[in-house]
């Protein structure tokens, strides 16, 4: 939860301050939960909900207004493809079989968490709820108040670019 | 190319889509026959997969980094100029 409360706040202090908050609002809302929603989403739902007010407050409001994608927002880049869309170009083999060997190799753990800070905003916020948190696509789109497709997009997004951050730095692939 | 068949672009802009398990049967039906003949758009799924579990096992520990900023914080305030106190 201190990751999805900075990545909401954008620093490490107010992601504290905002988890402690939450915390509290849980405690005393605790017995009013009629579990409706699972525990964790509705948690969460309480933290964006602070964190909305605080933004609003210190005018850091970020509108999850949906945009092109960028060059950098593609799975890969442009121009390994041919105009018909087949490769021109394929991207090299990561030699690796699994997550946790993809972490150790070559201080992989620290580049993922440098592409997830890399991240845009919103990019970020869905890919640590989701990937990070175990959140569904649906919980993630219920406490964002973003439609599922919106989620989708950034989702596809965020991973996209932490793919890119790893395939240069496994492989000094642009 | 075979109609109806995703090019490797296409299945590059729904490998999350793909791998949420969003795409309609039909259009994942296709994907997978893509995929059978195709590796390089093998590997970029698997590297998708792959990335989704590295966010995924970026351990708890992460959060040492608060411990750390605390720590620098803590440092770069005693390092400000505070005289050496004496131990009580």
């Amino acid at each position: 939860m201190l990751r999805v409360a900075r990545g909401l706040t954008g620093t490490t202090a107010s992601g504290e301050e905002l988890v402690q908050e939450t915390w509290m609002a849980v405690i005393k809302g605790l017995d009013g939960f009629q579990g409706r929603s699972s525990l964790k989403g509705w948690v969460y739902s309480i933290l964006k909900n602070k964190a909305r007010t605080t933004a609003r407050r210190d005018a850091r409001v970020t509108p999850f207004s949906a945009l092109g994608p960028e060059e950098a927002d593609r799975p890969v880049a442009s121009e390994r493809y041919t105009a018909g869309g087949s490769w021109a170009q394929p991207i090299g083999t990561w030699e690796v079989d699994s997550p946790e060997s993809l972490l150790l190799a070559q201080e992989g753990q620290a580049v993922v968490q440098r592409a997830l800070e890399a991240l845009p905003e919103r990019q970020r916020i869905v890919v640590v709820m989701r990937d990070g948190e175990g959140l569904s696509a649906h919980e993630v789109a219920a406490v964002l108040e973003l439609s599922e497709a919106n989620v989708r997009v950034l989702l596809h997004r965020g991973r996209s670019r932490v793919r890119r951050a790893l395939a240069e730095h496994l492989l000094g692939e642009r | 190319m075979f109609p109806g068949i995703p090019t490797c672009v296409e299945v590059s802009q729904e490998v999350t889509d793909y791998l949420e398990g969003d795409l309609p049967a039909w259009r994942r039906a296709l994907t997978r026959m893509h995929l059978l003949g195709c590796s390089a758009c093998r590997e970029l799924v698997r590297q998708f997969t792959l990335v989704k579990g590295a966010v995924a096992g970026v351990p708890p520990a992460a959060d040492d980094a608060l411990a750390q900023d605390t720590r620098q914080d803590l440092l770069a305030h005693f390092a400000g100029g505070a005289p050496d106190e004496p131990d009580p």
